[in-house]
């Protein structure tokens, strides 16, 4: 745990190694100003098994009408960070500035505030809907909690929303059970999005979704994304949806980011052993795939070691086919890639600039 | 020609419920050949997990089933077999994995001990040799230190480590046919592909056929030889799954694979939705149940399209096969 913190404190140090957050930043801007700036944050629950963090120094920004796609499997805690965003869960160390505001020092008022700049869209539609309420109420609760319009003006905004998001504004006096899968997470992103966010947080949106449905809810994201220029924390363990939405890709590993760059660049030049592992293993309706089913145990091994007994050094060092002493004592600390032609291609590997680019039949065209 | 392993004919499963009969499965015939694999895929509700249950007959004994057709296995037909001898095949020769372990497994049972009775109830083997056999199985599917954890409780492995468990005791009994119903589903990527890597080695090794039920093409690429696309309880197409995803000749199973997202695709990239809902089992309309949702709809398809052969081992249950008006290329396989 030490090394990890001493490694992860240099990020936040005065002498800037290549890749951190303020470099990344830096490197992107042209992709317009950010709206959320994430700076080393640590993330700690404690529990009757001992302390753990799920967060664990992570930086990341997120440029306004930018989509980020936040990948990793069940447990690597891209959840927690999207609460922790969302000040549903408190940071222990680092900060938060969303749009300007460091969220930690933001008073009550001030927060409340900048809650209708953003919000969220969760897996489960059913579990996130009042059952009570009527979908129209629920895609205007927003207005009235904001106190941004009077009853006549949210009913009317709402029902503007419902047909936004492709809801028959006649179906606005049902209630959720009254919806398909799909109808229902229609209402959630119109509740997410009636108060014109800057950044929404997606968690899962289209998980719990029948494949046809999930295509059709993928194409609204898109549209109210390119309509409304609103920014969307994109977290998803499916890497076909992300790659298809994202401009930028983070990947992340027990607790930290491990690789982060356009998305093309992290599906097409993956260079963490972490990343190259998650790309082989999406499987993919082509002819290569039982070849490139085959090939997958090259690329790791084993299940995600548990938060309460984190590996020394780099934490997939364990799992890593590319591993060596170092890695096993040492943190690797987030690095641009260099002779990459990206810009903003930052890794963390000890062996990035040593591995073989992955095969043709397992990098994104 | 050799008879298949397993020929299923005009299967129908059907329950009654008070808004009336639901047709589950519709009709279905297929065939699998020894150490085959064959991916049945579809959306939600299509009929195929019921399907399955149906072969096997895997309903509770309350439940208003009715099912008619023929499931002929190894020559013998489970549907018309006694339960005593059903028991015997099922679990025996013809093994199945779920989608979720943790309901699968009994929680107060250590593993061991779970692998073990599905090995004393198909064979000889007393409870030493069975116990060492499911320790034995336990290394193979790649559980470590299997013998100082055979006596541990399923909450004490993770979802993956589970559901090797319950392969272990799919294949405890050496089965011709091992029935994999969504089996990766529930897990993360990366242990969704060590798990039917896994499953790919075995059904090499013990020369096993296999029906894997995905709704993910992906899996069904990776795994099978042959696919069956399955709609609304019927079979819309068979193929050999190269040939499916190069050139589907359904309408549906076309629609099926431009709707998915693409890891080789370009970003913001448009995926191309099925318009519509499937319809509901409750009363089928006549004619084809795609043809409502269906680009290429045209009168006869007021009529109920008979299965139609393609060639190379493909069929589909479209009127479009065999005329000129051929489905355009997807750009899947490129």
């Amino acid at each position: 745990m030490t090394d990890v913190s001493a490694g992860a404190d240099m990020i936040a140090d005065d002498a800037v190694p290549a890749g951190s957050a303020e470099v990344l930043e830096r490197e992107t801007s042209h992709l317009g100003p950010p709206v959320l700036e994430v700076r080393d944050v640590v993330v700690t629950f404690d529990t009757p098994d001992g302390d753990i963090s799920p967060v664990d120094h992570v930086s990341l920004t997120i440029n306004e009408g930018e989509t980020l796609g936040l990948v990793g499997e069940s447990g690597c805690g891209k959840s927690t960070l999207g609460r922790l965003i969302l000040q549903l869960v408190g940071a222990s160390s680092g900060t938060v500035e969303f749009l300007g505001n460091d969220l930690n020092r933001s008073s009550a008022a001030r927060l409340r505030a900048l809650r209708r700049e953003l919000q969220v869209i969760f897996q489960d539609p059913r579990g996130s809907l009042d059952p009570k309420m009527t979908i129209r109420d629920i895609v205007a609760e927003p207005l009235k909690v904001h106190r941004l319009a009077g009853s006549g003006e949210r009913d009317r905004r709402a029902d503007a929303m419902l047909e936004q998001v492709g809801l028959d504004p006649s179906l606005g006096h049902r209630k959720p059970g009254q919806l398909s899968g799909g109808q229902q997470q229609r209402v959630g992103i119109g509740r997410a999005l009636i108060t014109d966010p800057k950044l929404v947080v997606c968690d899962e949106p289209v998980s719990a979704l029948d494949v046809s449905v999930q295509s059709q809810v993928i194409n609204l994201l898109q549209d109210l994304k390119a309509r409304l220029g609103v920014a969307y924390l994109f977290i998803s363990h499916n890497l076909a949806v992300v790659r298809h939405l994202s401009d930028r890709v983070a990947v992340m590993y027990l607790g930290q980011i491990v690789e982060q760059g356009t998305a093309h660049d992290v599906f097409a030049r993956p260079l963490h052993p972490y990343s190259r592992g998650l790309l082989a293993s999406v499987l993919r309706p082509d002819e290569d795939a039982p070849a490139r089913l085959a090939e997958v145990t090259r690329f790791f091994f084993g299940d995600v070691p548990s938060f309460h007994d984190v590996p020394t050094g780099c934490r997939f060092h364990p799992r890593c086919p590319h591993a060596t002493e170092i890695c096993r004592t040492e943190s690797p600390v987030m690095e641009l890639a260099r002779g990459d032609h990206a810009h903003d291609h930052a890794v963390a590997c000890h062996h990035w600039a040593e591995i073989a680019p992955v095969p043709a039949t397992i990098r994104a065209k | 020609m050799a008879v298949p392993l397993l020929q299923v004919r005009d299967l129908c499963c059907s329950f009654i419920t008070r808004r009336g009969e639901v047709k589950a499965v519709d009709g279905v015939s297929f065939d699998i050949a020894e150490g085959e694999s064959l991916g049945v895929v579809g959306e939600s509700g299509s009929g195929k997990t019921m399907t399955a249950l149906s072969m096997l007959r895997l309903f509770g004994p309350a439940s208003k089933v009715r099912l008619s057709g023929q499931v002929l296995f190894e020559g013998r037909d489970l549907l018309r077999m006694s339960h005593k001898e059903l028991r015997t095949v099922r679990g025996g020769r013809i093994g199945f994995v779920f989608q979720d372990p943790l309901t699968s497994l009994d929680p107060v049972v250590p593993v061991a001990d779970q692998i073990s009775e599905a090995i004393s109830l198909h064979t000889s083997l007393g409870r030493k040799g069975a116990r060492m056999r499911a320790i034995e199985l336990m290394e193979r599917v790649g559980l470590p230190n299997a013998a100082s954890r055979a006596d541990d409780l399923p909450n004490r492995f993770s979802g993956g480590m589970r559901q090797r468990i319950m392969i272990a005791i799919a294949i405890s009994c050496n089965p011709k046919l091992l029935i994999a119903d969504e089996a990766t589903t529930a897990l993360d990527a990366t242990v969704q592909a060590q798990v039917l890597a896994l499953m790919q080695d075995l059904r090499r090794d013990l020369g096993m056929a296999m029906m894997v039920i995905s709704h993910d093409l992906g899996v069904i690429a990776a795994m099978c030889d042959t696919a069956q696309v399955m709609y609304a309880g019927r079979i819309a197409e068979r193929a050999p799954v190269p040939t499916l995803l190069r050139s589907p000749a359904h309408p549906y199973s076309e629609a099926l694979i431009r709707l998915v997202p693409k890891m080789d695709q370009m970003v913001h990239h448009r995926l191309r939705p099925i318009p519509g809902s499937p319809p509901s089992a409750i009363g089928f309309e006549p004619g084809c149940r795609f043809a409502p949702r269906c680009e290429y709809r045209h009168d006869r398809c007021d009529v109920m399209p008979d299965t139609r052969d393609v060639g190379g081992g493909q069929s589909a249950a479209c009127w479009l096969v065999g005329t000129d008006r051929e489905i355009a290329p997807t750009e899947v396989a490129s």
